[in-house]
């Protein structure tokens, strides 16, 4: 059942999704994007380029995976209609931190959000998304979804 | 491998309304699925037609991460140029999509330099406008990526590269 306009109320929490990244799956986009070794891809590259702290055996995960993330995430709160997302539905982001990625085992984030607006004229929904990895906030911004 | 000797795209470089040449993609269905899985969604929105027009679309759509695979900028600009660019980092990003990217589709993908910041704490930032058009030239998604660049003794210290130097090993 697909999510209604008519549904939605300012200040619902949207679903939370969780989300691990492998790194398995980074370095084939990456492999994709011809751009190899680089730091989402070894863990030594990661640790000289970050600016913030670097974890052991982690790479950084690239901006672009948090946000498809992101993306997926309104996606699935959406259910089983995700046309006001594809049909004049949108995402605007900030990364605020590194998602680190463990070689072996991963990266897990989660993304949340609210529903912060409702315009009535135009049939849009604004909501705030965010996405933490152990309790650091790595992304903030909204997302906009036309029905 | 040997690498060709070439110079690197630096921030200085970059002017307000730069555009790179138009590059075009057909998209065919295995691909997107392939996207889909290579990036660990595979939802059967992406990968199953008849649960994609269950869910009221024409067939499967593109994941929406399927825009970045045009214009990641290091690919983009070293195929527009054969010209690694320096080291940057994806600090933010806007995303509009007015349809769906499906099989078949020809897509024109149309990437300029949007806006060059720098900040108060002198950091350098450069914001690309992303356009991908359908082969009936409507709009499709639009994207404005934004990286900071590295400054030249950031990347000196961190890499050993210095201005006027050639090839890079990261990328």
């Amino acid at each position: 059942m697909g999510l209604k306009y008519e549904d939605i109320k300012v200040g619902d929490e949207l679903t939370p999704y969780k989300r691990t990244w492998k790194q398995e799956w980074v370095n084939t986009m990456m492999e994709m994007v011809g751009s190899v070794p680089n730091w989402h891809t070894d863990p030594e590259q990661a640790k000289k380029v970050s600016v913030w702290e670097s974890r052991e055996e982690s790479t950084v995960l690239p901006g672009v995976c948090t946000e498809m993330a992101t993306c997926e995430f309104i996606i699935k709160w959406l259910g089983d209609d995700p046309k006001p997302f594809f049909h004049g539905g949108g995402i605007d982001i900030r990364l605020t931190a590194p998602v680190y990625v463990h070689i072996e085992k991963g990266g897990e984030v989660t993304y949340t959000g609210k529903v912060v607006e409702k315009d009535d004229a135009e049939k849009k929904v604004i909501c705030e998304v965010s996405a933490q990895q152990d309790e650091r906030t790595v992304m903030q911004g909204k997302a906009w979804l036309k029905f | 491998m040997p690498q060709a000797v070439v110079s690197t795209i630096r921030f200085d470089d970059l002017y307000k309304g730069w555009e790179i040449p138009h590059y075009y993609w057909a998209v065919t269905p295995n691909e997107m699925k392939m996207f889909a899985q290579v990036v660990g969604c595979p939802e059967p929105l992406f990968m199953d037609e008849n649960a994609a027009k269950g869910m009221g679309l024409d067939t499967i759509p593109a994941h929406p991460g399927f825009v970045n695979i045009f214009h990641f900028e290091c690919n983009l600009l070293r195929g527009a140029h054969n010209n690694p660019v320096f080291p940057t980092m994806h600090s933010s990003s806007r995303v509009e999509f007015f349809r769906p990217i499906y099989p078949g589709d020809i897509l024109t993908i149309k990437m300029k330099v949007h806006d060059k910041i720098i900040s108060k704490k002198g950091r350098r930032f450069v914001a690309w406008e992303i356009k991908l058009f359908d082969q009936e030239e409507n709009l499709i998604a639009r994207k404005i990526h934004t990286s900071m660049w590295l400054k030249d003794d950031e990347a000196a210290d961190r890499f050993g590269i210095t201005p006027g130097m050639g090839p890079r090993p990261l990328y």
